[in-house]
């Protein structure tokens, strides 16, 4: 059979401003340019990658040497034209320089007890996929992070705690109030036995989506659910965690950062929304086109992207809950709200484990009460577990979110 | 050569590189080959200031991104006098090890999936002999690097790196090890089925009949094995400079001259032997030699790059590794051991009455307190290794670790494997005999 060629190419542009005990240290470009080169033969498939500029022939040859090993794949290569820019705004160096200073100037003129380290910095990424099928596929987007870290000026022992954003446009106004959100009250440090009859009486803890969600792949592996050996296993079609609590993967979410809409084997999904979870009933879960005929189920985009190689894992590409349409205020009612600073998970993989327990060490945290920041409370552990945390103790997340959009928090108590 | 900016300091690196990894399991569910090569480079431009980088950019572009950013500095007629510039050393020098038949470049994937066959065949015809082991897979890695680096200073080196790891991954119903050998070259990982074989018998006895252990503080026995994770962890991570000036160690508990461990304890990183960590020159171009971190349980130096290294006042150690030319050079450990002592291994154990004897840690973390987690531990009772035992963690504070340490074998052994620090995975080799620790707590 005459072989298929698939092309895979990622160029990235990384241009990074370094802060460092309050003042710009260096400039950073990086502009990594990656190749995928696939080949077909009708039942297997071999795989080379080119770092660097890459040249076509040396690279489908190289793929080509590689189907020795017989990497079976039985399955043809998609095809279709898609295409999808979500990029607003493109600074150069000069902008982001001027930005990273106004930032600094801001925090360092309001807040003059800290010293300020951290970064600012713009990543635009294209990727592009083709083939001899008639796939021709491009997403493109740029998005830029700030990211400040502080600690007291004198104490040269004390550990930084940090904040970041995200976005496509700058917004100044925007990174003001998250800097004023997270360091206005931060040097008022809630006393221990306070602390203490705050936790005794039951506070709202808030959890960073981004850090917990991606735990949530490995219970929503149709494979693994399949064989019994997923915690979510026998339960589809039951109703198993909170009425309020509805998971999807949404690849058209806003905060969907330099995501591409289709999955690591070039397929694109018809909806851009796979609801798994709907109103604490598992609805459905991941799988790839080899799941999906091997069990006789839905082929749900379930293969996560791997652009250096051939395997994958099984998941979903930006997890998300579906916020209830309340803002916190009304969530948070008359309770007391502790906001994660930094967290830890107490294990090397951070999220759920795969009993379903998950245990997080909350080191530095801000109290949050009446809509404004308390101050700085003392490092704690909080466990849970997965049908507890989206159960009985979950609450929800807010429609709008302390300190800013970015925080995404989850709201349990 | 190229135009170096006037009035600044610069520098670039360039790597060429070629990787491949093959897979195979038992059961012919994975079979996989995939190669990876790339040529890239990165520049960097330092006015006394800020530094301005360019990292992956083609090498044919290196002479217009040494102009662009060269453009962004602002001139300094006095940049050679600055200190961290006068820091940098100047070498010229030519080392390409790997350009025999042994280089993987020339080695053809048919020998290459015969080599990992013969394992796979060895390991099959075990499990049809012990069903308890469930799953093998067995993986092959190989990686050739031409590293170069030229600065406006003058330096001028060019220099190879290879390693071939073979990893085995053994299922026994939910729980697995991974059997790892690595070398310079492919042919001194041939031959090893037997101490693949060994080491699957070992776990799956481990598997089979270890009991739970009361929690509390043992004496404790590390195996050549289990004490090189130690020396990664304590003496490789906690002798990198940016931990010291992360938590200002440097201040007291670690100033150089202070005893921090037993006087057993003799502890060096050397970037020139030939093992996995390989360096003979980093990626500031600062030549490798043997560093003693800790003489007689003194310490003595820290790994640096240029910048740490000129903050603490101390000496350049050679230890600014980039992953590769996208990412820009950390601190980071080469080759790190223990030297081995002069107490007898067998005696060690027969010296203790109630105590653990520990072959093997999966990963640790160190900071001021150690954590590490065992993948295969025995009690020792009355001076004899006895019933295999689940443990947690070992942990403990890490002065009072060093200060304990009371016995340091002659059996040294060398483990090359790869470091993960912030993400970016570079080799290493780290190298112990056994060592005793009097009081680590099990839980």
């Amino acid at each position: 059979m005459k072989l298929a060629h698939e092309k895979r190419t990622e160029e990235q542009e990384t241009i990074r401003v370094t802060i460092d005990n309050s003042r710009i240290t260096g400039i950073h470009q990086n502009r990594p340019l990656r190749t995928a080169y696939r080949v077909w033969n009708g039942s297997s498939v071999g795989f080379h990658f080119q770092n660097g500029a890459a040249d076509d022939e040396s690279g489908f040859a190289q793929a080509a040497e590689n189907l020795y090993i017989g990497r079976a794949y039985p399955f043809p290569p998609e095809s279709g034209t898609h295409s999808r820019d979500l990029s607003k705004q493109q600074l150069s160096e000069t902008e982001l320089l001027s930005i990273a200073q106004d930032c600094l100037d801001y925090v360092a003129a309001n807040y003059p007890c800290y010293r300020f380290f951290g970064y600012l910095e713009q990543t635009r990424k294209t990727e592009h996929w083709e083939n001899d099928n008639g796939m021709d596929y491009s997403s493109t987007d740029c998005v830029s992070t700030i990211e400040i870290a502080f600690c007291p000026g004198a104490d040269e022992k004390a550990a930084a705690d940090r904040f970041s954003l995200h976005f496509r446009t700058f917004d100044r106004t925007r990174f003001e109030r998250a800097a004023d959100f997270f360091l206005a009250a931060y040097d008022r440090e809630i006393p221990v036995s306070e602390a203490q009859e705050i936790l005794n009486r039951g506070p709202v803890l808030c959890l960073r989506c981004s850090e917990l969600l991606p735990s949530l792949n490995q219970f929503l592996d149709a494979g693994e659910m399949k064989r019994g050996s997923s915690l979510l296993s026998q339960k589809t079609g039951e109703r198993v965690f909170s009425e309020r609590f509805t998971l999807v993967d949404d690849l058209s979410d806003e905060g969907s950062w330099l995501n591409r809409f289709w999955d690591g084997e070039g397929f694109v999904r018809k909806h851009e929304k796979l609801t798994l979870i709907d109103r604490g009933t598992v609805v459905s879960a991941f799988s790839d086109k080899e799941l999906a005929e091997k069990w006789q189920i839905p082929h749900t985009q379930g293969a996560l992207p791997n652009p250096r190689g051939l395997t994958y894992r099984i998941g979903g590409q930006n997890l998300r809950i579906i916020p209830d349409g309340r803002p916190a205020k009304e969530l948070l009612g008359e309770r007391a709200c502790i906001i994660p600073l930094t967290a830890c998970s107490n294990t090397p993989a951070s999220g759920f484990q795969s009993d379903g327990s998950l245990s997080v060490t909350l080191y530095s945290s801000l109290l949050y009460h009446h809509g404004q920041v308390v101050g700085r409370f003392p490092s704690f552990i909080e466990t849970s577990s997965l049908f507890e945390l989206f159960g009985k103790h979950y609450i929800g997340v807010g429609a709008d979110m302390p300190g800013g959009p970015d925080s995404r928090l989850l709201f349990i108590g | 050569m190229y135009r170096f900016p006037k009035a600044l300091y610069a520098d670039v690196r360039i790597e060429d590189s070629y990787e491949r990894f093959l897979s195979l399991s038992t059961n012919n569910s994975l079979r996989e080959s995939e190669s990876n090569s790339g040529r890239q480079a990165v520049v960097r431009v330092f006015d006394g200031e800020r530094w301005f980088t360019s990292a992956a950019c083609a090498p044919e572009k290196v002479q217009a991104e040494l102009d662009r950013l060269a453009a962004l500095a602002t001139p300094n007629p006095g940049i050679e006098e600055h200190p961290l510039v006068r820091k940098f050393e100047v070498h010229r020098a030519r080392l390409l090890k790997y350009e025999s038949e042994e280089n993987i470049h020339k080695i053809p994937i048919e020998t290459l999936v015969s080599f990992l066959e013969g394992y796979r065949g060895q390991a099959h015809t075990y499990m049809e002999e012990h069903p308890l082991m469930t799953k093998w897979t067995g993986t092959l890695q190989l990686k050739h690097t031409v590293h170069r680096f030229y600065s406006g200073k003058g330096a001028d080196l060019v220099w190879d790196s290879q390693l071939c790891a073979s990893s085995f991954l053994c299922c026994a119903g939910a729980n697995d090890t991974i059997i790892c050998f690595g070398a310079p070259t492919l042919n001194e990982l041939t031959h090893r089925e037997n101490e693949m074989l060994a080491e699957m018998d070992r776990f799956l006895d481990y598997e089979t009949r270890a009991v739970n252990l009361e929690a509390g503080e043992y004496t404790c026995i590390l195996g050549p094995k289990a004490a090189a994770t130690l020396v990664h962890e304590c003496f490789g991570h906690g002798f990198e400079a940016d931990l010291a000036l992360e938590t200002a160690l440097y201040h007291n508990e670690m100033s150089l001259g202070t005893k921090i461990a037993n006087e057993r304890v003799s502890v060096c990183d050397n970037g020139a032997l030939p093992l996995f960590g390989y360096t003979p020159y980093d990626d500031e171009g600062t030549q490798a030699g043997e560093r003693r971190l800790i003489r007689g349980g003194v310490l003595c130096q820290r790994l640096h790059d240029a910048g740490s290294a000129l903050l603490l006042g101390e000496e350049l150690s050679g230890n600014a590794r980039a992953k590769n030319a996208s990412s820009l050079p950390l601190i980071r450990m080469t080759n790190t051991s223990m030297l081995p002592g002069t107490d007898d291994p067998q005696a060690m154990i027969a010296e203790v009455e109630d105590g653990l004897y520990i072959y093997r840690i999966s990963y640790g973390y160190a900071g001021t307190h150690i954590r590490l987690y065992p993948d295969e531990v025995y009690r020792i009772r009355k001076g004899r290794l006895c019933e295999p035992v689940r443990v947690h963690s070992l942990h403990g504070n890490l002065f009072e670790i060093l200060q304990q340490i009371d016995a340091v074998g002659t059996d040294f052994e060398i483990d090359n494997s790869f470091c993960g620090k912030m993400g970016l995975e570079i080799p290493v080799s780290n190298g112990s005999p056994s060592i005793r620790i009097r009081g680590l707590t099990a839980d």
